[in-house]
């Protein structure tokens, strides 16, 4: 009987080394381990044995069963994987393929630098006001303190609807038509498109600016400083240089005109073509309220004060995009639009 | 403003250097845009050593000349120098004052190293007859400009309209002298009279002194015009002014060197020798120096003689009485014309002068007598002749200074640092201000008179400042107080329509407002009637009208791109829009609205390798405007209600879109009399919608819906309907039933063709059907279903496909 187990065990060894594939295996179990297997067969006829003998005989043949099967499972096993890695080998993609994507569009490059800019002085806590693009002589020029016949009209060319009529020449009327609505304190931004006749590589004929106004009992020269160049660093970076210069507007006194660092040569100003040479970049247009403004809502300057300030969002984008012809922002070349 | 250093320099010591005092300018609010160099020519002193004929030609020779060194031959025509002469060289790369260019050439086989100068060649005078010969003394090698004493800096500063006062040297110079805190040389110009008294000679008199409130005259006579000399003519030209003569010259000269605009009129010329300034009154004319004849208005403001008129005042001189070769005697006029006026009359003219300009922005009333007698004196000592005794003055009303009261207070809370008292005192005497302390800590200034600028306190306060230096005032965030604020409704909702735009493919854009009138016509915008909003003064014509309709300049964009081999453009842009409705006055009459509009045109791009693009159609545009009003959180739904009328849309397949009645505007196929006028081979989708309407129905939020805790089941049903029944009509049809258990209608399929008969089509819906409370039984549905079908059936008059 032992021979017999010993025997059945070294031919399943073999037969199972012979096994080329699934088949096989399924045959082998047959042979050995099936309903009428060989294997099965020697355990039936153990129960005939002497007690002793049946003891010891049935245990050998059930480590053989035991072994057998495992050996099955583990060949098995082993074909899997082999088969899951020669899969895994064979498929594969090229990932340098082109991904498929909706087609995308794009924002408008200066309005994307007008909602950053309102962002930052939204969080600073002024709110946006708006107002029309054809506005009254009053309101674009005399009560901004521009009466007729001044030299300050030149400074911006106007286009005209008629006499007394203008397409607004900066967002400043926006200014007068709320402080004519309201009472301060007051802090507020008007983004929006103004118009002047004049059309080369640095002026169009619209263009896009932000103005803003703070009102209040003690708003000072040194919280216009604050504001603009806690602005200028958010937008640039904190570390780009800030300074003030007097200048003229006839709607503030003081005045200033607000330089930043030249982006483009970092301020080293060596045959830079942008800053020409002087490594400042004019910014913005700035100052103290003047009285006579106050005077024209019905403010009494004697009890409040307040700052404005204006920008060409065309300049601010130009300088953050590096782009030399602003007329591109018009001209609406989608070669250019998608690049943004 | 063009200046030079050594012209400051006779009126200020300038001890920085070039670049510190453009800086100390700049941030003093006078930015010098521009440093350039005068007589910085490499023209050198040279001899002549040697002196051969020129072997090809007998009017050439060939002169060795030095500069101190090796001799070098020039070959030269010039009739006049001799072996031993000082003569100006010209070395190769030299570009002379007038422009030319100096090269090494061979000149009929001889070599020429460089050019011998006429003084005409240098810009020295008209003297082109022969070379320029230099005194003896001239040192060999020198330069020759700073041999001459020509050898300058010329600054260009930008100077704002509220600083007349310092269009002139003598201006900036005070200014260089407040800032520098240095002395101001300013001499008050003298001048020897002699002969007759001017009365005796001229007369003068103010009829508007409104208009002119002073007007100064002195008569010099025994002139010889002849040119001026070289140290003038160079300042001029530096100053950007063409040199004349030396009459008009000096008048130029004393003008940009003390601000004050002078005019020389030939006395003979002047009938009655007699001066009167009045309004023109009449409509009249006059010829202007530059031959131009000049109509005048009623309110314009004239220099006359006893019979005509000889100027416009204050913008430029007349024809009749100009200095002229033989004029030997002249009137100079000094005098002070009311900003406005010469505005008003230089501005309808489109005559700018250097004296209106000056004019305009306010000269120094007391500076008149002054500037007369510089140039008087100029004259006497540059063109010979006599002044004559005396000025004539004539200012009806006293010139009033202006007074104005300052408070320590005030400057400190304008500007929020503290400025003591003693250096607020000081700040604004060293800019020439008469101060006077009136009680602590308050002063009443008298201002210059040549600083019409300063008017009010807050000016006196910007002086300060100014003079400080903004730097020296500290940077604080003002203190905010937490507030209610205005919700920007519009930007909000603009920022989240134009993001879902774009991420649906559409490239946004932004025209300028105008357009063509033509283009107008074609798209007349949302709102019918009306006339376009037109430009007096337009760049050009195909910009003289404000767009009614966004749409015309998106297309010309659309052009634009398939010249340039686009084949597919999804562009949109939010903009306003403008009209003319009713009213009394143009004010009144101008709308504006702000409109979102896009256009579709050619195909997708291809998404996927191997697939082609999709051609865009009706239900790409009508996809993205659905997907809006969702993006919106509209709760009512989009009416799409056939628009027959929209002119520049096809009929047929044009639609209104509307919500509840309020029309949000029209989306549709170019009309193809549109496309052909717009050389567009297919037709463009296109939608504008009223942005005000739009956001009028969106809501930050769709309300949250309990989620469903029974199954839905869906029936489906095949109709066949006639051609012409909108899809629609079904779901309306179903919708209008009203049974909460249903939840949708859905097509699904739409077919024409066998076995469906001509001019019908067969619609395929997918009924959804619901109850909030419990499953529905098969049995519920299957009648339900049927009953929804029978409905169909009855009202829409439409058959069941098996």
């Amino acid at each position: 009987m032992d021979n017999e187990l010993a025997r059945i065990r070294d031919e399943a060894l073999a037969a199972l080394d012979a096994c080329r594939e699934d088949a096989d295996i399924e045959a082998l179990r047959v042979r050995f381990l099936g309903r009428k297997g060989e294997l099965t067969g020697v355990l039936r006829g153990i129960g005939a044995l002497p007690a002793e003998q049946r003891r010891v005989s049935g245990e050998t043949a059930n480590q053989i069963k035991t072994l057998l099967e495992e050996r099955i499972v583990a060949l098995r096993t082993r074909w899997q994987e082999e088969q899951r890695a020669r899969s895994l080998a064979a498929e594969r993609i090229d990932i340098s393929l082109p991904g498929s994507q909706w087609p995308r569009g794009s924002l408008h490059p200066l309005l994307q630098v007008l909602d950053d800019t309102i962002a930052i002085f939204t969080a600073m806590g002024f709110e946006v006001a708006r107002g029309p693009d054809i506005e009254d002589d009053y309101h674009n020029f005399a009560a901004l303190n521009i009466p007729a016949d001044h030299p300050a009209r030149e400074m911006q060319d106007t286009f005209f609807i008629a006499p007394e009529v203008v397409l607004r020449t900066h967002t400043s009327p926006v200014q007068i038509r709320v402080m004519e609505s309201r009472q301060p304190p007051l802090q507020i931004i008007v983004p929006g498109a103004v118009y002047r006749c004049d059309d080369d590589v640095t002026h169009s004929p619209m263009f896009v600016q932000l103005e803003g106004l703070m009102v209040g009992k003690d708003i000072c020269f040194a919280h216009l400083k604050g504001v603009l160049t806690a602005f200028v660093h958010t937008l640039f970076g904190p570390d780009t240089p800030v300074r003030f210069r007097p200048s003229y507007f006839p709607f503030t006194e003081p005045s200033a005109e607000v330089d930043m660092g030249c982006v483009i040569c970092g301020g080293s100003g060596t045959e830079c073509a942008v800053c020409k040479g002087s490594g400042w970049l004019e910014v913005l247009g700035s100052g103290m309220v003047h009285p006579n403004v106050f005077r024209a809502v019905g403010y009494d300057p004697e009890v409040v004060s307040g700052f404005a300030f204006g920008m060409g969002i065309d300049r601010i984008a130009m300088l953050r995009y590096g782009i030399d012809d602003i007329r591109l922002f018009y001209q609406n070349d989608l070669r250019f639009l998608r690049q943004f | 403003m063009k200046v030079t250093l050594n012209w400051l320099r006779e009126f200020v010591p300038i001890e920085l250097s070039l670049d510190r005092l453009a800086d100390r300018l700049a941030m003093a609010g006078l930015e010098v845009e521009g440093i350039s160099e005068q007589g910085a020519e490499s023209v050198t002193i040279a001899q002549i050593a040697r002196i051969a004929p020129h072997p090809q030609s007998d009017h050439l020779v060939v002169c060795h000349v030095t500069t101190g060194g090796e001799t070098m031959p020039v070959v030269c025509g010039a009739p006049n120098m001799k072996v031993g002469d000082k003569v100006a060289l010209a070395p190769e790369g030299t570009t002379l004052p007038g422009g030319q260019q100096v090269e090494r050439t061979e000149i009929r086989g001889q070599v020429s190293c460089g050019m011998l100068c006429s003084a005409a060649e240098l810009g020295l005078s008209q003297d082109h007859s022969g070379l320029l010969i230099l005194p003896t003394e001239a040192e060999l090698g020198q330069a020759l400009f700073s041999f001459l004493g020509l050898r300058d800096t010329i600054l260009d500063v930008a100077i704002t309209p509220n600083r007349g006062d310092c269009l002139s040297v003598l201006g900036l110079a005070r200014e260089i002298a407040a800032l520098t805190r240095v002395p101001l040389h300013a001499k008050k110009p003298q001048v020897r009279e002699r002969g007759e008294a001017i009365t005796e000679q001229a007369r003068v008199g103010i009829g508007d002194p409104d208009l002119c409130p002073r007007y100064a005259a002195r008569v010099v006579t025994g002139v010889r015009v002849a040119p001026s000399p070289t140290w003038m003519r160079w300042r001029l030209e530096a100053a950007g002014s063409r040199a004349l003569n030396n009459l008009v010259d000096i008048t130029n000269y004393v003008m940009l060197e003390r601000g004050q605009p002078l005019h020389a009129f030939d006395l003979a010329s002047l009938a009655g020798a007699e001066i009167i300034v009045r309004r023109a009154r009449a409509l009249t004319t006059i010829r202007t120096l530059d031959g131009q004849d000049r109509a005048l208005a009623p309110d314009d403001l004239l220099i006359c003689d006893r019979d005509r008129a000889v100027a416009i005042a204050g913008v430029m001189g007349g024809e009749n009485s100009e200095v002229r070769e033989q004029t030997t005697e002249v009137l100079l006029e000094s005098a002070y014309f009311v900003p406005e006026t010469v505005r008003r009359t230089a501005r309808r003219l489109g005559l700018r002068s250097e004296a209106s300009y000056r004019f305009e922005r306010g000269i120094d009333p007391q500076g008149s007598v002054l500037a007369l007698n510089r140039a008087a004196a100029l004259i006497r000592q540059l063109a010979g002749g006599q002044v004559s005794h005396g000025v004539i003055d004539i200012c009806p009303q006293p010139l009033m200074s202006t007074q104005i009261a300052i408070r320590a207070q005030r400057v400190t809370n304008l500007l929020g640092v503290a400025v003591e008292e003693r250096e607020i005192a000081q700040c604004l005497r060293t800019l020439g201000m008469a101060v006077k302390r009136e009680r602590r800590a308050a002063w009443r200034v008298t201002v210059p008179s040549y600083r019409a600028d300063l008017t009010q306190e807050a000016d006196l306060i910007e002086e300060i400042a100014r003079l400080r230096g903004y730097e020296t005032i500290p940077t604080l965030l003002p203190r905010s107080e937490v507030q209610e604020k205005n919700f920007d409704q519009e930007g909000s909702w603009s920022r989240r329509v134009r993001a879902y735009l774009a991420a649906q493919g559409l490239a946004e854009m932004l025209n300028l407002s105008f357009t063509a009138a033509r283009f107008n016509a074609l798209f007349p915008g949302l709102v019918p009637g009306g006339a376009p909003v037109t430009l007096m003064n337009p760049l050009s014509a195909e910009d003289a009208e404000m767009r009614r309709s966004l749409l015309s300049n998106l297309l010309r964009a659309l052009q634009l791109s398939l010249r340039q081999g686009e084949t597919g453009v999804t562009i949109f842009e939010l903009g306003k829009v403008f009209w003319k409705g009713e009213g009394p006055s143009i004010i009144e009459q101008k709308q504006e609205r702000l409109c979102l509009a896009g256009v579709l045109y050619g195909s997708w791009p291809a998404t996927h390798l191997g697939q082609e693009g999709r051609r865009l159609d009706f239900a790409h545009l009508k996809g993205i405007l659905e997907g809006l009003s969702q993006e919106l959180h509209y709760q009512i739904p989009v009416r799409w209600n056939r628009a027959g009328e929209v002119v520049f849309l096809h009929p047929g397949k044009a639609a209104m879109l509307s919500v509840n009645g309020t029309i949000l505007g029209v989306a549709g196929a170019l009309h193809p009399t549109h496309c052909a006028e717009l050389n567009l081979g297919e037709a463009p989708w296109v939608f504008e919608l009223d942005f005000p309407a739009l956001i009028r129905f969106a809501h930050p939020v769709t309300p949250y819906q309990p989620l469903p805790r029974f199954p839905v089941v869906v029936r489906d049903v095949a109709i066949v309907a006639d051609e012409e029944l909108p899809v629609q009509a079904i779901v309306d049809a179903v919708n209008a039933l009203t049974n909460p258990l249903i939840v949708s209608v859905r097509l699904f399929d739409l077919y024409r063709g066998d076995p469906i008969p001509m001019r019908k089509k067969s619609l395929a819906y997918s009924i959804a059907y619901r109850a909030a409370d419990r499953t529905l039984t098969t049995n519920e549905v299957n009648t339900l279903h049927a009953q929804v079908v029978a409905h169909l059936v009855q009202t829409l008059g439409v058959e069941i496909r098996a």
